[in-house]
């Protein structure tokens, strides 16, 4: 271990007498690269300071606290402004292949020593280069569900027809996710409506399979555990046809062709009568 | 060196299931956990349910169990819960989980519907030394 | 000690569930239920269980078991206030309530009641126009 110490220090303090050279080859290469576009000079010179600062500090501690805050805050700071995964990678790979370079310059006429030396210093390297990936592919995910959820939300409206009738108009897919979001939505709203009857249609859906069928099917179970009923309206001439070919059963559902046919029912259900002035 | 973060879990101390008392407290218990981890209230009943379904389960074969309630802390969040007990255990694990099969009268919901409301599941049991099931929600 | 208080309407009993209930003591309830339907000429049942957070199959099936039994005592039961997230879980769970009437709200299981039983007047005021249909 003391030696490997000794020659921690040896390598640390090369690097940092070279930080300077690094920086400066850094920048260069990222911009011939055609990387760190929109980017003024200044921010630029920050963000190969800090690149290098944090894998310095990781490398003399071993301990990664520094490349986990440097990577969150980094991913947070791309995704905001478009840095695309190339850059994010090439940031890594750059001054990796610049320390490379300074390693084989220096020790490369020893193979022994060089190959020590390199030991000491790519492992570290590496491990931040996972930190940094990891912290822009998580910050990329958590977007993109954020994204799906506000998009799920907007795709399953509860709407308000009349006093104690709620519809729902389906359009997109009906996938579990979606089916999970549409009941607690909608059994919300029952109770928070206190509303008798709900009105899915289904028109705006593209196809209608088993497993739709069966969505359908655990929305109105779960509707008339509550108290309320359900009919699933927009059953189209096709969708029956397929359901029969299918062999799901919906006699347990109530379904009507059209909407209006649906709010007919719902009137009907709740003693209400439409007359003409 | 200190590499990725490990997968830690923090236990709550281990409840002992000897009455019917103890199923309702039991419940409660997960509950307050998964709702202070920021689960969402369809999946706190769900899981206080399941939780309900093998608690339930430990007092009516084995007489007395433990069920022992973790947070899980890492890469992915999530709720584990195991019940064990020292039983007659299950000779066929495979009809046991089916669908309203059940030895004392009961719905034989217990088992297939815990695994329906949970993320993850799974049972180990040997006839006469014992049954311990584990299961798992994330967030 | 769980207490159920048992209310007598007219013809109806109202059971409203209000502490998480554990083995005996739903029994208990069960029993006194079905003692009264046979000692008051009870035509209908309605269980209020919207205090309850979990509903597990225990407690289903009590409550199915229950309803078929005032059943063949000529008495029909609808079950009130079940939470959203508790009949996600019931129906994710393989229980459907079959035998029971549900309803949203004390009111309009009453309603429900009285027209399922053919109540007439002089019991509880009734306004016949619910159409839920029972599960």
């Amino acid at each position: 271990m003391a030696k490997n110490d000794a020659l921690l220090r040896e390598v640390v303090s090369f690097f940092k007498g070279n930080a300077e050279t690094i920086k400066k080859q850094w920048i260069k290469t990222m911009q011939a690269r055609q990387l760190l576009m929109g980017m003024d000079v200044d921010q630029v010179k920050k963000e190969g300071e800090r690149i290098l600062n944090t894998y310095l500090e990781c490398l003399e501690t071993g301990d990664f606290t520094a490349a986990e805050t440097y990577s969150k805050e980094y991913a947070d700071r791309a995704i905001q402004s478009g840095i695309g995964s190339q850059q994010i990678i090439m940031d890594m790979l750059t001054l990796e292949g610049i320390l490379n370079q300074l390693t084989y310059d220096e020790y490369g006429k020893e193979a022994e020593k060089w190959h020590q030396v390199m030991e000491t210093w790519l492992p570290t390297s590496d491990t931040m280069f996972g930190f940094v990936s990891k912290a822009f592919v998580e910050g990329r995910e958590k977007i993109a569900k954020q994204q799906q959820e506000a998009l799920m939300e907007l795709s399953t409206p509860v709407v308000r027809v009349w006093d104690k009738v709620l519809s729902v108009p389906l359009i997109g897919t009906l996938d579990s996710p979606r089916t999970q979001l549409l009941m607690e939505v909608l059994l919300q709203r029952i109770v928070d409506t206190q509303s008798r009857v709900v009105i899915v249609d289904i028109s705006g859906i593209p196809g209608v399979d088993t497993l739709v069928a069966n969505h359908l099917v655990r929305t109105v179970t779960a509707t008339r555990l509550l108290g309320a009923e359900c009919i699933v309206t927009g059953v189209s001439s096709q969708i029956a046809q397929t359901l029969v070919h299918l062999g799901v059963d919906l006699s347990g559902i109530t379904t009507r062709a059209s909407m209006s046919d649906g709010l007919a029912m719902a009137f009907e259900i709740l003693n209400l009568r439409v007359v003409s002035k | 060196m200190k590499g990725f973060k490990q997968m830690e879990a923090k236990s709550i101390p281990s409840i002992e299931i000897a009455s019917t008392e103890e199923i309702v407290a039991v419940r409660q218990k997960v509950r307050k956990l998964a709702s202070d981890m920021g689960f969402g209230a369809v999946d706190q009943t769900r899981i206080a349910t399941a939780v309900s379904e093998l608690a339930r389960n430990i007092y009516q074969y084995a007489g007395k169990g433990e069920v022992t309630i973790s947070s899980l802390e890492g890469d992915r969040r999530g709720i584990q819960i195991v019940c064990e007990d020292s039983g007659p255990g299950i000779a066929d694990i495979e009809l046991a989980m089916t669908d309203g099969y059940s030895t004392v009268k009961s719905l034989g919901l217990g088992l297939p519907g815990a695994r329906r409301l949970m993320d993850e599941f799974e049972i180990e049991s040997e006839p006469g030394k014992g049954t311990r099931v584990t299961i798992t929600k994330w967030l | 000690m769980a207490e159920v208080t048992i209310m007598k309407i007219g013809s109806i009993l109202i059971i409203p569930i209000q502490t998480e209930l554990h083995n005996s003591a739903a029994v208990q309830v069960q029993q006194d239920i079905i003692s009264n339907i046979e000692q008051a000429g009870v035509r209908g049942l309605l269980i209020d269980v919207s205090k309850l957070a979990v509903v597990d199959s225990f407690l289903g099936r009590l409550i199915g078991d229950t309803a078929a039994m005032a059943r063949v005592m000529g008495c029909q039961t609808v079950v009130v206030g079940l939470q959203p997230e508790v009949a996600i879980t019931l129906m994710e769970l393989g229980m459907h309530l079959e035998g029971v009437y549900t309803a949203l709200n004390t009111e309009t299981g009453l309603e429900l009641l009285n027209k399922v039983i053919g109540n007439r007047a002089g019991e509880i005021e009734t306004e016949p126009s619910a159409g839920d249909e029972g599960v």
